[in-house]
């Protein structure tokens, strides 16, 4: 019998630590693969000192944590020793709104703090960021402070207080004196229950964080939905040695001290082993080990001496305008379409600041809709966003755009005049054109031995690659395939040709594996399935790192794109925005970020510096005859039309 | 002169009292009024017929949830009895280990089970070692479910280890010494004495559970949405509703309070919290 | 009568600490045995074997003739009365107490006849819906009794049950019990540090020290007959001086030799002399070779307990009579007062 529950408990052990362990393989991984262990390396440790974005998040992390703990440590103490005064049914009241916010789903709690920052942001120029965030930690640390301490005032001698004041002391004092102490221990394991809960916190940050405010969990969950990357596998395995070795060195020094005392443990073997303790002496190893880890890591980041080279921009003296205003500007960008400095790219938003003293604020986002929502929540103010073609358009029937000043964007110069004035922005007056490509498909050749020329569209419905198949998860790329091969405009609004397409969406769903945007990137580096639709330039880099994948345009025609930078309404500092645009249109830059990103680029001064063969790149750079004839670019739809495509799309993912 | 000591030391609670109305009590209401009224003033019930269209979804985070919260239990129960009969020295040291996994960031947790259960992944490419599979596993159900088991099983095991290493031995060997063996002690002593644990186990796994839109994500490939999905949408992601959004938190809302409801039946009045 | 529960050579060490050291021990049927001791002795080591709770290293445990070694606990005709009671917090006074035949499976009108009785038996009549939590002390002693009786057990087993009740109640349930006892006719095996509850209640007691047993007998013969100055001063105070034997029937104590009825020990032995408070009477300090000063008096209802120094021990004296502190007085025993025990090894 004993071996047998030793046996269950190693079990069960195995089964909470098998991720851990996966995970600390895969940081001395040498690719960044996520399934196959190619050789060992400690290259991503060492990165992990050079990760900005990971280690901006770390330090947001930490302040917001410290932050909130305290006040909520303040805040819940005194609250307590109000509650403990009063009577029992006001007591009971206010317990149970304690109990709210620990009850309550998080993402209630999330949605509803959303909505009422939106409504003060509204009113009273309150931004996303920092204080939305400690205001929404505090709110759901504070009620643990509270059930932290209240049990102490009850298992207090009554008359303590009474006592030290009858021995002299003035009410303050007496407190300070006798009553402190007796709560302390409450106090502390509020503080630290506070403490890890806001570190490890996710969802209602997610719904409550800004531009500026990007914690690490924020950060983790955004490179989940494309690669996480080993630089994060590297960090958690350290947070987890540290804790460890912790744990061991505190359970030594205590098993040293109880075989002193053996026979006074035995007398006690009623097993009263304190939970309370238990987890305090937890919480206390991950506070200490956190603010340890975290501080080196900054510090050692802190020590980066690396000097950028040189981006050659036209005109220098232009960038100069604003360089000692101290303003920084919050761009808002898709995942990975921005070369930072990862795998020896040059850091343009580095390069930007250094040339105009401007700091730049990054964030991401996954899709046009989730960018859509962000700005309709008014949850942050951006300066620079980049939202696709219909996109644009319904931003700009909606006025959520600022028109833009083009004599301050000089290098609109560059822009192909096939890109200036389209559909989407008649006039150019709201958008300046940042990549463009095609949709296809991507193929596995290990997983299918079809020829290139027989994959058509069709081929994300055939039966033999059931569950190889990934799918678009936004609607208005799934719908177009799907009216690509009904032959349907990609713009249509007649509800009956939406649903004849939403129809064969459904039908599809059994063949389908998963519907995923970025995803796709980790999905099919790791053979997961054999086709999946997806934009050009993401297909071009997979192809780079993925010898067994190839990309196929459909010659019976797609989906055009262009996405292009804007500023939208409630940006704070318009100019320096634009001068953000004209440094992205430098020659120089949109090459980097061509380079980089794999995406088609706009601009005649980068064309024309890639390699010939790139230039006659079928993929990349299509004749203008298949994007003339062949290739439909996405208009904004009118709201009804949105609202019906949503509901189907909505229907499709629920539905069987 | 008293009195007044007494106002001023419940005074002290003030700030927390403003606080939780203001960050806690008005959110809420603005929860519901976001349910009824269109972004016109008019007071309608269109956004909570909206959100009752949206059945399907919510019957199948309640399964699925249901379905994860048992495992859990049934995991979790000897575990916890285990614990709580072992000696206390390896008691904290093992305890440690159980909650040891919390520290790592759950989304890595997650992510980590994509590598493993992957058709390529690492138990796939151990099964084909031994000439089976590959068998589908992540995108799955079954694997939103796991998700759900695997970040959520030390809610279950800690307050029902917390009760049960209340229970006295001698009340064990009490029952043995009336004549049950190991089963019936469990089945006639242990259970019922543990039965405030479990309630609680079973709200902090199924609440978070119900609500999670991030393990249905990461596992289950975008086909599997679930209620915490459909909010999510609704506020930050492609449909942007945040009426329909706050009209099914309201919804789903009612929903925790119902089975909260329902789970203080079985408490026996013991308001020591079981937290973390 | 026979033996209903025997222990041969039964030992139990635990961290390499010896709890009991190869203890022999017969229990007739229908017996009220007491163990008795300080804590740590072993008494509660030995209950939870016969129990079942606790196998010994080595040795065997006979129940009527068979060895119960490996029989658990459940399968045991023996049942417990818990030191804390150890009630079900989650049953009522009745399901407490139906709890054993429930799992036995007996029909509702069985369980609810022979609860009935039970609950006749410990008077708690009408408590039957109360909640376990909500009783005194006494109450839930009652049940914890009546729960182990209504099974029927052939032994029952007491682990210092009236330990955390308070004086007078104790005294009362001391009598009830014995009477319980007499009634059913059934062996009880009674744990206690308590040495008058020992004296009191039982037909046999056995006193224990480090795992060892000392003394069984009879509560008046281990009173009169302590075999050692350990057990003489458990069952009750007294002056335990060193002496000499000098012969048979002379002893030599506080430098005087004294006439005593014991004999075997040997020509000029060390021996404990052990002399209870009760068996001195004050005298005038004239005629005594014992002559002490009176440093406190105390009254203690029937008697006066009063400290008398001499030069070189200090005497222990229960009197109906008080002395005046102090005076000085002559300490006079007989020789049937004077017992002699060999000293105690280590």
């Amino acid at each position: 019998m004993k071996k047998l529950s030793k046996l269950y408990l190693s079990l069960v052990l195995l089964f909470l630590y098998i991720p851990i362990f996966v995970m600390i393989v895969f940081s001395f991984n040498t690719t960044k693969s996520r399934s196959v262990m190619s050789g060992f390396t400690l290259d991503w440790y060492v990165r992990l000192f050079h990760n900005e974005l990971i280690l901006k998040s770390l330090g947001n992390t930490i302040i917001i944590a410290v932050c909130a703990s305290v006040a909520a440590t303040v805040i819940g103490t005194l609250a307590a020793i109000g509650i403990s005064r009063m009577g029992k049914r006001t007591k009971a009241t206010v317990m149970q709104v304690t109990n709210i916010p620990i009850v309550n789903p998080e993402i209630v709690t999330g949605v509803s703090l959303m909505l009422l920052f939106v409504f003060f942001q509204a009113r009273m120029n309150l931004e996303f960021g920092y204080i939305t965030l400690i205001i929404a930690h505090i709110t759901f640390d504070v009620p643990y402070v509270v059930l932290n301490v209240m049990p102490k005032f009850r298992q207090m001698q009554p008359n303590i207080y009474e006592a030290a004041q009858d021995l002299g002391c003035g009410p303050v004092r007496s407190f300070f004196k006798v009553v402190m102490p007796e709560i302390m221990p409450g106090v502390l394991s509020g503080f630290l229950m506070s403490f890890t809960f806001s570190l490890d916190d996710f969802v209602v940050s997610y719904f409550t964080s800004g531009a500026t405010s990007q914690t690490l969990p924020i950060t983790i969950y955004s490179m989940t939905r494309r690669k996480v990357s080993p630089e994060i596998n590297a960090l958690s395995t350290i947070i987890f040695v540290i804790v460890l070795t912790v744990l061991i060195i505190k359970n030594v020094a205590e098993k040293r001290k109880t075989s002193r005392s053996r026979l006074a443990a035995l007398e006690e073997s009623g097993r009263r082993a304190s939970r309370r303790r238990i987890i305090k002496r937890v919480a206390v190893t991950a506070v200490v080990v956190c603010l340890v880890a975290g501080m080196t890591i900054l510090t050692l980041g802190g020590f980066e001496t690396e000097v950028p080279e040189e981006l050659a921009v036209e005109d220098p003296d232009y960038y100069t305008r604003l360089a000692d205003k101290d303003i920084t500007i919050n761009v808002y960008n898709w995942g990975e379409y921005l070369p930072l400095g990862e795998d020896d790219t040059l850091n343009l938003n580095e390069e930007f600041t250094n040339l105009t003293g401007i700091k730049v604020n990054y964030s991401t986002y996954a899709t046009n809709e989730e960018l859509y929502a962000k700005l309709r929540a008014g949850a942050a103010s951006y300066d620079v966003i980049i939202p696709s073609d219909y996109m644009i358009s319904r931003m700009i029937k909606e006025d959520m755009l600022l028109p833009l000043d083009m004599e301050n964007i000089p290098n609109y110069k560059y822009i192909m005049d096939k890109f200036k004035t389209p559909e989407y922005d008649p006039d150019s007056r709201y958008s300046v054109p940042y990549t463009w490509g095609t949709v296809g498909i991507v193929y596995n050749s290990d997983l299918t031995d079809m020829d290139e020329e027989d994959i058509d569209w069709d081929v994300l419905w055939n039966e033999e690659y059931a569950d190889e198949i990934l799918m678009f998860d936004n609607p208005r790329d799934s719908f177009a395939i799907a009216q690509l091969i009904l032959g349907q405009s990609l713009n249509t609004e007649d509800k009956r040709e939406l649903r004849a397409a939403a129809d064969l969406l459904k039908e599809q769903k059994k063949y389908v594996q998963a519907y995923v945007m970025d995803e796709i990137f980790d999905k099919m580096g790791a053979g997961e399935a054999a086709f999946a639709p997806y934009y050009a330039g993401d297909a071009v880099v997979m192809m780079e790192d993925h010898e067994n994948l190839g990309f196929v345009i459909p010659e019976s025609g797609t989906n055009l794109f262009v996405d292009a930078l804007c500023i939208p309404k409630g940006a704070k500092n318009k100019e320096a925005a634009e001068m953000y645009m004209n440094f992205l249109c430098e020659p120089e830059a949109a090459l980097e970020i061509a380079d980089f990103i794999g995406y088609s680029t706009p601009n005649s001064g980068a064309f024309e510096m890639l390699d010939e063969e790139v230039q006659n790149d079928e993929i990349s750079y299509p004749d203008d005859e298949f994007l003339n004839d062949k290739c439909e670019i996405f208009k904004n739809l009118s709201d009804d039309t949105n609202q019906y495509m949503q509901n189907l799309w909505t229907e499709i993912k629920t539905g069987g | 002169m008293k009195k007044n000591k007494g106002l001023i030391q419940k005074l002290t609670a003030a700030p927390y009292l403003v606080w939780m109305a203001v960050f806690v009590i008005v959110p809420l209401i603005m929860v519901a009024y976001f349910a009824f009224v269109t972004d016109g003033g008019e007071i309608t019930a269109e956004y909570i017929k909206e959100a009752g269209q949206y059945g399907g979804i919510f019957w199948r985070s309640v399964w699925m949830a249901a379905v994860a919260t048992v495992i859990c239990l049934i995991i979790s129960y000897p575990v916890a009895y285990i614990l709580s009969r072992m000696e206390v020295k390896i008691q904290s040291t093992m305890l440690m280990l159980v909650m040891l996994p919390m520290w790592m960031n759950f989304l890595l947790r997650t992510y980590a089970w994509m590598t493993l259960l992957g058709n390529e992944g690492v138990i796939n490419s151990l099964l084909g070692l031994i000439g089976l599979g590959p068998f589908k596993m992540l995108n799955t159900q079954g694997a939103v479910v796991l998700g759900m088991v695997y970040n959520y099983i030390p809610y279950m095991i800690l307050p029902l280890y917390s009760v049960m290493v209340k229970i006295d031995g001698s009340v064990l060997e009490a029952a043995q010494d009336l004549g049950c063996g190991r089963l019936k002690t469990v089945v006639r002593v242990v259970v019922p004495l543990s039965l405030p644990g479990i309630m609680s186990g079973i709200t902090m796994v199924f609440v978070p559970a119900i609500s999670t839109f991030v393990i249905s994500r990461m596992l289950g490939g975008g086909g599997n949405l679930l209620i915490g999905d459909l909010i999510e949408m609704q506020f930050l992601g492609n449909a942007y509703n945040p009426n329909l959004g706050a009209a099914i938190s309201l919804v789903l809302m009612v929903m925790v309070l119902i089975i909260m409801t329902v789970m203080r039946q079985f408490d026996t009045g013991d308001d020591e919290r079981v937290l973390l | 009568m026979e033996n209903i529960v025997s222990l041969n050579d039964v030992a139990v060490t635990f961290d390499g600490e010896t709890i009991l050291n190869k203890i022999n021990l017969d229990i007739r049927d229908k017996e009220f045995v007491t163990l008795l001791g300080p804590s740590g002795c072993g008494k509660t080591t030995t209950l939870r074997i016969i129990g079942g709770f606790l196998k010994p290293d080595s040795g065997d445990v006979m129940f009527e003739g068979k060895r119960i070694n490996d029989l658990p606990p459940y399968k045991r005709n023996v049942n417990t009365v818990f030191q804390k009671y150890a009630l079900f917090p989650h049953l009522n006074v009745f399901e407490n107490i139906a709890f054993g035949l429930r799992v036995k499976k007996l029909s509702e009108d069985e369980i609810k006849t022979r609860v009935g009785e039970m609950l006749k038996l410990v008077n708690l009549s009408g408590f039957e819906k109360r909640n376990i939590q909500n009783l005194s002390g006494g109450q839930q002693q009652r049940v914890a009794i009546a729960r182990a009786l209504v099974n029927r057990p052939k032994v029952l087993l007491l682990d210092e049950p009236l330990g955390a009740l308070d004086l007078k109640l104790r005294k009362e349930m001391q009598t009830e019990l014995k009477n319980m006892q007499q009634s059913l006719e059934i062996t009880f095996i009674y744990v206690t540090h308590d040495q008058e509850e020992a004296l009191t209640m039982s037909d046999t007691v056995v006193v224990m020290k480090d795992g060892n047993i000392l003394q069984v007998g009879a509560p008046v013969d281990i009173y009169n007959e302590p075999k050692n100055a350990f057990v003489a001063d458990f069952i009750g105070e007294s002056n335990i001086l060193d002496g000499i034997m000098l012969r048979d029937r002379l002893v030599q104590f506080c430098g005087h030799e004294f006439e005593c009825v014991d004999s075997g020990f040997g020509e000029n032995t060390f021996v404990d002399v052990v002399i209870r408070p009760e068996d001195i009477t004050l005298a005038p300090p004239e005629n005594q070779k014992i002559k002490g000063i009176v440093r406190s008096v105390t009254f203690k209802g029937v008697h006066y307990e009063m400290v008398v120094d001499t030069a070189d021990f200090s005497w222990l004296i229960h009197s109906t009579r008080a002395a005046q502190v102090d005076s000085e007085v002559g300490i006079s025993f007989g020789p049937d007062d004077i017992h002699i025990m060999h000293k105690m090894e280590g």
